[in-house]
């Protein structure tokens, strides 16, 4: 369980937020449930994943991991964090470029996983990207990219899943086999999700909703 | 994916820098045990070791107390920093005979002078450098000019010539005499010395002989075995015309260009040392390029949730890799040179060891591992920073 306690970015100091928002407000995310963050662009979606995840220090408040305050984790701490809890779907993707699409998931995979190599492929061709696996990334479009990055993510043991709009590139067809692949996964796991949008519900499958 | 950046011209460059520096390193310090080693193993007498006396001018030739060393000269000698060691070489005041009987040469025997040092300034092993009274053989260790004496003694009752392996086989007969009494003693050869012109015997056996069959017990040395300082030479010859000492020439010859050639080796090995700390700089600089030059990745490796150790290690393997390299290269290039050196040192009659010294070899891989260990250190600082 994560516990914000008046949190507020530096650079959005100063700024009106609305009384729904998650800025300045003290709650809790529970590693049982599936939440959504709801908002138009540029009200620090990224921002709120990047300080759950420790990309981020510039804040006022607090940041309470199981009564623990983040911001005193040192690098072991946070690689401790990012390979055994966490699992993310950056919204720039992260993979790289220059690597095939299998390279960049065995890179992931060797980090440790509860799934054989063949059931992550598996995965892959689910999402329509089963030829792609010996083909550069930079060379996929932005789509199947996002798809690579979804796939990344499902791959580690976590339990609680951060995904930054990730869905933003894909057709709706594409967007809901992604979807039902990623609860699936996180009931697998028994793990929570966050995910931020820009005004989607999802058919109401999230059982959270947060403003910003 | 983490050197796909990778400068080749920059690497080739450090690999040269390291290459150089470490056959420089690696060959001063074989040549310095090269050095070290040239006047020792031949003789019996160890290395850095002249045999002194006063010279005898004619006018007090017939002056005994002139050619004695005084307690003032050896506490001279003993606290001059160009001296490392001072023993003096005892006398027989006896009478001693060496006799030589073996089956088939003819009977050989000669009256000697015989003489001991301490056993440290002796380049022997202890077991054949022994002697109490329930030993069965005293060890001899013979000037080189009695094998000539020896053999020219052969060649005129036309036997065969023997080595100085074969020499060391005879059976020998040492006898005493003094103070009214005779006794004989087994003896051997154990070693030969050219800076000698005695029969050296353990100090133990020459106490022995001198409490026994001499009748003037107490006399001063007159002659010294000096453990000289190479490097502080000059001030050792200044020290001889005070004292008016003499030493053979060809002793003096080697221990100045010990001392020549250590300077030499000096400057090679600081040189050497520049060479492989600016080696370090320039690796140290080319890491941090090729780090931030994969800016990216390191920083995406840290998100998905690798420690910066595992990243620097790919940087650690990659350098240890380079670095295994570059010694197998040097050791190459090493055996190379040292073959090109060795035959050089061959024309002038001088022996070099056949294998590299091991003390290069291990300076230079524990140098090469501390730089490789250090910019590991360097790059995992940087990456957690990142």
């Amino acid at each position: 369980m994560i516990r914000f306690e008046n949190i507020l970015p530096k650079p959005l100091e100063g700024l009106h937020h609305g009384e729904n928002s998650v800025w300045e407000r003290s709650f809790e995310l529970d590693f049982n449930n599936k939440t959504l963050l709801n908002a138009s662009s540029g009200k620090g979606k990224t921002t709120f994943i990047h300080l759950i995840y420790g990309l981020r220090t510039d804040y006022s408040g607090q940041i309470l991991f199981n009564n623990e305050n983040i911001q005193q984790w040192d690098i072991n701490r946070w690689t401790e964090m990012r390979k055994n809890v966490y699992s993310v779907i950056f919204q720039d993707l992260q993979l790289f470029p220059n690597l095939s699409t299998e390279e960049n998931l065995r890179i992931k995979w060797d980090l440790g996983s509860d799934l054989k190599f063949d059931e992550v492929i598996e995965m892959l061709s689910k999402l329509g990207l089963g030829d792609k696996l010996n083909q550069s990334c930079g060379t996929l479009s932005q789509g199947q990219q996002q798809r690579v990055a979804i796939v990344r993510a499902m791959i580690p043991k976590f339990q609680y899943l951060l995904m930054d709009e990730p869905f933003s590139h894909l057709d709706e067809e594409n967007t809901a086999i992604a979807l039902e692949l990623i609860l699936n996964r996180c009931e697998h796991l028994n793990a929570g999700c966050f995910m931020t949008t820009l005004g989607e519900t999802y058919n109401n499958k999230f059982n959270q909703m947060l403003y910003l | 994916m983490l050197f796909h950046k990778l400068d080749r011209l920059q690497l080739l460059i450090v690999t040269i820098g390291a290459v150089v520096g470490f056959l420089f390193l690696l060959a001063v310090v074989h040549y310095f045990g090269a050095i070290k080693n040239l006047a020792s193993g031949a003789d019996s007498i160890g290395a850095n070791l002249v045999v002194a006396q006063k010279k005898v001018s004619k006018y007090a030739a017939f002056d005994s107390n002139n050619a004695v060393f005084t307690s003032e000269d050896l506490e001279l000698l003993n606290d001059h920093p160009a001296i490392q060691k001072v023993a003096p070489v005892v006398n027989n005041q006896f009478y001693v005979s060496l006799a030589m009987r073996e089956e088939g040469l003819p009977y050989f025997s000669t009256d000697i002078f015989i003489q001991a040092v301490d056993d440290d300034m002796l380049d022997l092993k202890l077991e054949n450098w022994r002697w109490d009274e329930h030993s069965e053989l005293i060890p001899l260790v013979m000037p080189r000019d009695f094998m000539l004496m020896l053999n020219q003694f052969a060649a005129s009752y036309n036997i065969p010539q023997v080595s100085e392996d074969i020499a060391k086989t005879l059976n020998f007969t040492i006898e005493l005499r003094g103070l009214g009494r005779k006794q004989s003693y087994k003896a051997r050869i154990v070693g030969f010395s050219n800076q000698m012109n005695s029969v050296l015997v353990p100090m133990s056996f020459m106490t022995f002989g001198n409490l026994n069959f001499a009748e003037d017990k107490t006399t001063a040395p007159t002659l010294l075995i000096l453990q000289l300082d190479q490097k502080k030479y000059g001030d050792f010859e200044q020290l001889m015309d005070d004292l008016n000492l003499e030493i053979k020439e060809n002793e003096l010859l080697v221990v100045k260009i010990q001392g020549m050639l250590y300077v030499v080796l000096s400057v090679l090995f600081i040189i050497a040392l520049i060479i492989v700390v600016l080696c370090g700089m320039m690796l140290a600089q080319f890491s941090m390029l090729l780090v931030s030059e994969s800016a990216y990745e390191v920083q995406t490796l840290l998100h998905i949730g690798y420690h910066p150790k595992q990243i620097a290690s790919h940087f650690y393997h990659f350098f240890l890799r380079r670095f295994a390299l570059v010694l197998l290269l040097v050791l190459a290039l090493f055996a190379a040179l040292k073959y090109a050196i060795d035959n050089v040192l061959m024309n002038f009659g001088l022996l070099v060891e056949f294998w590299p010294s091991w003390l290069g070899l291990l300076i230079i891989v524990l140098l090469a591992w501390g730089l490789v260990l250090w910019n590991y250190k360097r790059i995992l600082s940087y990456i957690a920073k990142s």
